[in-house]
């Protein structure tokens, strides 16, 4: 059943026990009417009986006492006014014998009957009393106590009594009907009452506490979809109107579900695309630039004060441009390459681009430190001893590698919209380049500004004051090994220089090449 | 002289003959009061406690059945005079009131009724069932029903109610 049929059952229940209620009500009122009548007319008749008790004694008393007068002289005849005044008084005593009449029960009516004979004979033998009193005292004595007095003995003393007794009964039997009554019709109303109440109630509360405990469901389901589980569905058995809104929510869940599962595949593509739209832009950008460059669409050229700045060129290359072929050229290189990328990655040297054959890389931007141009040595010598490892390798060529390093205020930025690229600027990457080209082969070749960053960290050679291709004489040196006191064998050259690094540059040392550590050991 | 002694005598002679004549006449005077009622009375006697009851009125029932109706003479008779006064030991105005008050009580249905004579309350009580008087034994009506008082008739000794 719907709601809508209940709530109707409900108020067909509250209608139906409302009506038994009123009925009983009415039942009830009605009896209680009737027992009230019948109470009101036996009162009635006792009053009645009470003013024919009286007048018949009040009669009885005046002839009783004029019985005792002598009444032989014709003065003491009775007045016509005495006769009418007794006619009166005769009569309200038969208006009262009548509305007994009226109003006595079938019960009684026996004694009323008797009564009303026996009083009619009275009256006119109490008539014949007065008529012959004062006139023939014998006869009226004679009707005085052979008629008059036996029948008023009669009436006043069996049938008057018989009478109020038959009331007193009747009224007796009314007084315990209208207890009775008022008992049953109170106890019958109050059952009906409490009873209907108490089953509405109940009805009621089975009904809110279904619909409560429901909507809650309801409630509780439609927040747990709403939060996100869209597995969770709605349980109502029933067939009514919130059994439909269950479903419907269940159904939008199922929709939601599906929706969802639609939203994240799609998700999950645009992430893949996303990812490989970001490596790939991380492979030409590093990351703080590329977030930049996507969150705002340009990338703000960056001033930084010191940072390293490295060029490897392969010595050797241009000879193998003749010997190799292009795809077995550029395949070599790509390995070398790709060797020199791990590395750059491994000491947080960020690779800028490569030029033919040459190899450009930067430290300490875009992240800026204080140990980049350690890390640039570090870097650079692991690039060294890769291109030994791979020149070695049989069909390889025997290629060999000139770094140059120079450490100096770079300007770092984006530029251009289209195959843009990250890249550096300023008079140290010019200086650099100049340090490359007077390098030698698979040594790192590094200024006075660079020197002055890793003295204590590195053995360097001095080389003196060497002129550039630009015509300037420049300061170099070469790298050769870590620092003679790290080697002086109290504790292991890389812990020695992981300590030193961390005292220098307040920072862990990113990696520390393992040909490094095998050389200091021979020493 | 002899005249006026003459004179004397029948004087003296006449005036005893006058007093015992009126000796004679006192000795006559004791009257008896004689109860008569009427003949469907099954009672044949009445004790002198229960006359003095049935004239108050306490007695309303013959044994055996019927109303007691009771006549008395009118006052001022000798029948009323002795009733009242010897049975009863009231005074005229204390009967009165005594009856007048019992029928007010409503304690009696019905009060002495006064006949004027002895003939009349001979009449009566032939003709009301139940009915009692009180008359002079001189005047008993010869078809009365007399009630001895103490199972004594009147006439014989010791009979209660001798009166002057």
């Amino acid at each position: 059943m719907n709601i809508g049929g209940k709530l109707i059952l409900i108020f067909v229940l509250v209608v139906a026990f409302s009506g038994a209620n009123l009925s009983v009500y009415f039942w009830s009122k009605s009896k209680s009417n009737n027992a009230i009548e019948e109470l009101r007319l036996a009162t009635e008749v006792q009053i009645a009986l009470g003013e024919t008790q009286r007048g018949l004694n009040d009669l009885s008393k005046q002839n009783t006492i004029m019985g005792q007068f002598v009444s032989g002289t014709e003065d003491l005849a009775l007045h016509p006014k005495d006769i009418e005044r007794f006619d009166t008084q005769t009569n309200v005593v038969a208006e009262s014998i009548s509305r007994i009449s009226s109003s006595v029960g079938s019960e009684s009516s026996k004694e009323l009957t008797a009564l009303s004979s026996k009083y009619e004979a009275l009256i006119k033998s109490w008539r014949r009393f007065y008529l012959y009193f004062g006139r023939d005292h014998t006869e009226a004595l004679m009707e005085l106590a052979i008629n008059a007095e036996p029948l008023a003995n009669e009436v006043m003393q069996i049938y008057l009594p018989a009478l109020i007794q038959a009331e007193e009964s009747r009224i007796k039997l009314a007084r315990e009907n209208y207890a009775t009554t008022s008992a049953l019709t109170n106890k019958l109303s109050t059952s009906v009452f409490l009873g209907s109440t108490l089953f509405l109630m109940l009805i009621l509360i089975w009904f809110s506490r279904d619909l409560m405990s429901r909507l809650t469901g309801l409630q509780l389901g439609a927040e747990k979809i709403g939060a996100g589980d869209l597995d969770h569905r709605i349980n109502d058995k029933s067939k009514d109107e919130l059994h439909d809104l269950a479903e419907s929510f269940n159904d939008m869940g199922g929709r939601l579900l599906e929706a969802r599962d639609k939203l994240d595949e799609q998700y999950r593509i645009v992430n893949e695309q996303r990812q490989r739209s970001q490596h790939l832009l991380l492979n030409i950008l590093p990351k703080s630039t590329a977030d930049e460059l996507v969150d705002n669409g340009k990338v703000a050229p960056q001033y930084y004060s010191s940072a390293t700045v490295m060029f490897a060129d392969i010595k050797g290359f241009t000879l193998s441009t003749e010997k190799l072929s292009v795809d077995k050229l550029v395949e070599v290189l790509n390995e070398y390459f790709t060797e020199f990328d791990k590395i750059c990655d491994k000491y947080n040297v960020e690779k800028l681009k490569t030029i033919g054959d040459c190899y450009m890389a930067v430290s300490g931007v875009p992240s800026r430190n204080l140990s980049h141009c350690a890390d640039m040595i570090l870097a650079a010598m692991e690039c060294i001893e890769i291109t030994k490892q791979l020149s070695s390798r049989e069909d390889y060529p025997d290629w060999e590698i000139r770094i140059g390093i120079h450490s100096g205020p770079v300007v770092a930025g984006v530029v251009g919209i289209k195959k843009f690229a990250f890249d550096i600027w300023g008079s140290t990457v010019n200086r650099a380049a100049r340090l490359e080209a007077s390098g030698e082969a698979n040594n790192i070749n590094i200024s006075e500004e660079s020197r002055s960053h890793v003295k204590d960290l590195f053995n360097l050679i001095p080389r003196g004051a060497i002129k550039t291709k630009d015509k300037q004489d420049v300061a170099m040196y070469f790298v050769d090994g870590l620092h003679s006191s790290l080697l002086d064998g109290r504790i292991p050259p890389r812990a020695g220089f992981e300590e030193r690094y961390q005292v220098y540059f307040r920072e862990d040392a990113q990696a520390f090449p393992a040909s490094l550590e095998n050389l200091s050991a021979s020493k | 002289m002899q005249y006026f002694k003459v004179l004397l005598v029948f004087f003296l002679l006449c005036s005893a003959s006058t007093g015992f004549a009126q000796t004679d006449a006192n000795a006559d005077n004791k009257r008896s009061l004689v109860v008569i009622v009427n003949p469907t009375v099954q009672q044949d006697s009445i004790s002198t406690e229960d006359l003095r009851l049935l004239l108050l009125g306490d007695i309303r029932f013959w044994k055996g059945g019927g109303l007691v109706t009771l006549l008395i003479q009118a006052p001022v008779s000798w029948e009323r005079d002795t009733v009242l006064g010897e049975v009863m030991k009231m005074s005229e105005p204390q009967y009165r009131q005594f009856w007048i008050s019992k029928v007010f009580r409503t304690e009696a249905a019905s009060g002495p009724k006064v006949v004027l004579s002895n003939e009349m309350a001979g009449i009566l009580v032939s003709r009301i069932p139940g009915a009692i008087a009180f008359v002079d034994d001189a005047e008993v009506p010869p078809d009365a029903k007399v009630l001895k008082v103490d199972n004594i008739l009147p006439g014989e000794e010791g009979y209660p109610l001798v009166f002057k």
